[in-house]
């Protein structure tokens, strides 16, 4: 009688913690990007979101900075469940699903309206992909427009083709791309290539405005090409092992809640990579102006290696993607 | 007790001094000198870094820094005061403003934003508070610190070599303010272009007083070597030996550069541990022990600010108290900073 007692008074009192917030589950997501960005913004307020969506019940505990290591590195760790979700670029997510870099073909998508277009189409074909794989994704945003700086200044292809071009070696298909394409690309990692291009080792690069900036490159090759080469997205990856740990009814606001600080991610990129380019104008940037004519060159010159694109990047994927902008150029 | 008197005294003088400004009452010239001089001199920074009462501190600092604005109105070249000015606003910013912002719960993320900016634009004003001080003192300094051509570091470090032992303050506040600015937002890209010109400063200061403040300009440079890309200037071996020569010339009174090198240096560490080619229990064990060991350093680090005692340096309590508070947060938040052991399960992909 009395212990029947005691677990009434037990039972009672873990309905009276259970409407207590309290975290249920921890949700630990690593980003190589640092907390004082527009990244390390947006995934604090997705920890508010969830907590407050959640009562309480999902913390999500965000590692920035490279804390958890390169992304590569974030992957692995998710995998031995050391880490439950992550932040990645194109660069990372083509290692468990190589369909998304087409997204990337140099030259196939150029301008925001065709990305959005593409993206529209193609995501959920992609998100199934990473659904095989036993991850799921929560939103997707762009990561910057990759472009050319260079030493000497460019205008055509044949100015750039002869120049020793830095490519970063995680991204193999674009080095390979390039190469085929007639350029001169040279395997650097990110850390080694101010001083490559302080001695002469290598002549270009391509990145995204914010990057050269941001490190400073942009100082020893001082003239941008302004024309989008490619885009690379960004993305929010959980594994199914934590997805399948949340309460189901509240997976649709969760993930309302990473669809909205993506949409706030895209805004800001847009507006630091304006600022980015005008800050660097004013310390030495030049910036090439690229009229119809001179984009209809680098489209003519691309175009000769059409084929070659599909042995680097996903057949499949980068036919389908040339299908969809086939699409859109009719709409018009 | 007494030290709490003495502070209230102050700010009674600051603020009477404050209303008889800027009411208009006919102070001249050389009375507001001499007044500057009082509120900058020898004794008037130790009034607050003896105090042992943070809140107090933090209370009264504004209306301080508002009294010296306002005499400096009347007296804007007073180097002394603009030292005091400028100086004021960098560690308000960073011991009120930064820093308990970065200690808050990560639910009140929205206000810990709105203080990091509010930090940024204070320290920015500081560090523009000082570089008119030097101006003063060499003329030209400020054209030079704003070149923007290619060889503008070349040409700072070449003009800064005619400053000798006594700008060494402003050296420093110039660099630590700009420095902290940046760190609060590593987008501010003209921040960003110009923060090696700060360091530039600080190795001057460093060149002509390394002992400045019992090491300061050692543990800066902790920080600055560790924390930047090494395409940006950033050195790990850099950054130890700053590390060794500031314990040395801190001789264990001072708990902040055990906090400095275990955020700066020990945390970022944990990326390093390599994960094992294969998932075995043993190689999984090494692994974790591994990752461990680092925890278990940025613990002992943590502990060893801890161990200082305030009382017994008394010109540094507030700095080690606070410096004592950041310790304390992070090793009652361990796990918002290392990725421990977990109780999930992984996932094959």
């Amino acid at each position: 009688m009395r212990r029947l007692r005691r677990s009434i008074v037990l039972a009672i009192l873990l309905l009276i913690l259970g409407t207590l917030p309290a975290f249920g589950i921890t949700i630990k997501l690593a980003s190589v990007a640092p907390e004082q960005s527009p990244w390390g913004s947006a995934l604090n307020q997705l920890a508010v979101d969830w907590a407050r969506i959640s009562n309480g019940q999902v913390r999500l505990t965000v590692y920035h900075n490279a804390i958890a290591g390169e992304e590569s590195d974030v992957l692995r760790k998710m995998r031995i469940g050391q880490l439950q979700a992550g932040v990645f670029t194109s660069a990372g997510m083509k290692q468990v699903v190589p369909e998304v870099f087409s997204v990337s073909v140099p030259f196939m998508i150029r301008s925001e309206e065709q990305l959005n277009y593409v993206m529209e189409r193609v995501t959920p074909e992609i998100e199934e992909l990473f659904r095989e794989n036993r991850l799921h994704v929560l939103s997707w945003s762009r990561a910057g427009w990759v472009h050319f700086f260079s030493k000497q200044r460019v205008v055509y292809p044949q100015d750039l083709k002869p120049q020793r071009l830095a490519s970063d070696p995680n991204d193999q298909e674009l080095q390979q791309a390039f190469k085929i394409m007639g350029y001169t690309p040279i395997p650097m990692p990110q850390p080694e290539l101010l001083t490559s291009l302080n001695s002469g080792l290598v002549d270009a690069f391509y990145t995204s405005p914010l990057v050269a900036g941001g490190y400073q490159w942009f100082a020893l090759a001082p003239h941008m090409l302004d024309l989008k080469v490619a885009p690379f997205l960004g993305t929010i990856i959980i594994t199914d092992a934590a997805w399948r740990r949340i309460p189901n009814n509240i997976k649709d606001e969760l993930m309302a809640a990473a669809r909205r600080v993506a949409e706030q991610i895209d805004e800001d990129v847009r507006e630091l990579e304006a600022d980015a380019v005008d800050s660097m104008e004013r310390y030495g940037l030049q910036v090439m102006e690229v009229t119809p004519e001179i984009e209809q060159a680098w489209v003519d010159d691309v175009s000769l290696y059409d084929r070659a694109m599909l042995d680097v990047f996903d057949a499949g994927m980068t036919q389908r993607i040339r299908e969809i902008l086939g699409e859109f150029q009719r709409r018009r | 007790m007494r030290t709490a008197r003495r502070c209230t005294f102050g700010i009674f003088l600051v603020l009477t001094a404050a209303v008889l400004l800027t009411t208009g009452c006919s102070i001249n010239k050389l009375a507001v000198n001499a007044l500057a001089n009082t509120l900058s001199g020898d004794g008037g920074g130790s009034v607050f870094t003896s105090d042992e009462d943070p809140e107090l501190v933090g209370d009264a600092l504004p209306f301080a820094l508002k009294m010296y604005e306002t005499i400096l109105l009347q007296s804007p070249d007073h180097e002394g005061l603009l030292l005091a000015t400028g100086s004021g606003f960098i560690s308000y910013a960073n011991a009120f403003v930064a820093t308990p912002a970065s200690m808050l719960p990560f639910e009140e993320w929205e206000r810990q934003q709105a203080e990091q900016e509010r930090a940024k634009k204070l320290y920015l004003r500081g560090r523009d508070y000082l570089v008119h001080a030097l101006e003063v003192r060499y003329p030209g300094f400020r054209d030079v610190l704003e070149l923007t051509s290619p060889d503008a570091r070349d040409q700072l470090a070449s003009f800064v070599q005619q400053m000798a032992d006594e700008d060494v303050p402003y050296l420093y506040w110039i660099g630590a303010g700009w420095v902290a600015a940046f760190a609060l937002d590593a987008f501010d890209l003209e921040l960003a272009f110009t923060v090696t010109k700060a360091q530039v400063l600080m190795l001057r200061a460093l060149e002509l007083n390394e002992a400045y403040s019992d090491g300061a300009i050692h543990d800066f440079l902790v920080q600055y070597y560790a924390s930047l890309p090494e395409s940006m200037g950033g050195d790990r071996e850099k950054a130890e030996f700053h590390h060794r020569r500031a314990l040395e010339i801190a001789d264990g009174r001072l708990a902040g550069p055990y906090v400095s090198y275990a955020e700066s240096v020990v945390l970022p560490r944990q990326a390093q541990v390599q994960l094992p080619e294969g998932d075995s229990e043993e190689e999984m064990r090494g692994f974790y022990d591994a990752l461990q060991s680092v925890v278990d350093e940025f613990v002992a680090l943590m502990n060893k600010a801890l161990a200082v005692d305030p009382d017994a340096y008394p010109e540094a309590r507030l700095v080690n108290i606070l410096a004592q508070r950041k310790a304390g947060w992070y090793l009652r938040n361990l796990e918002d900073f290392f990725l421990l052991e977990s109780d999930l399960e992984g996932e094959e992909f």
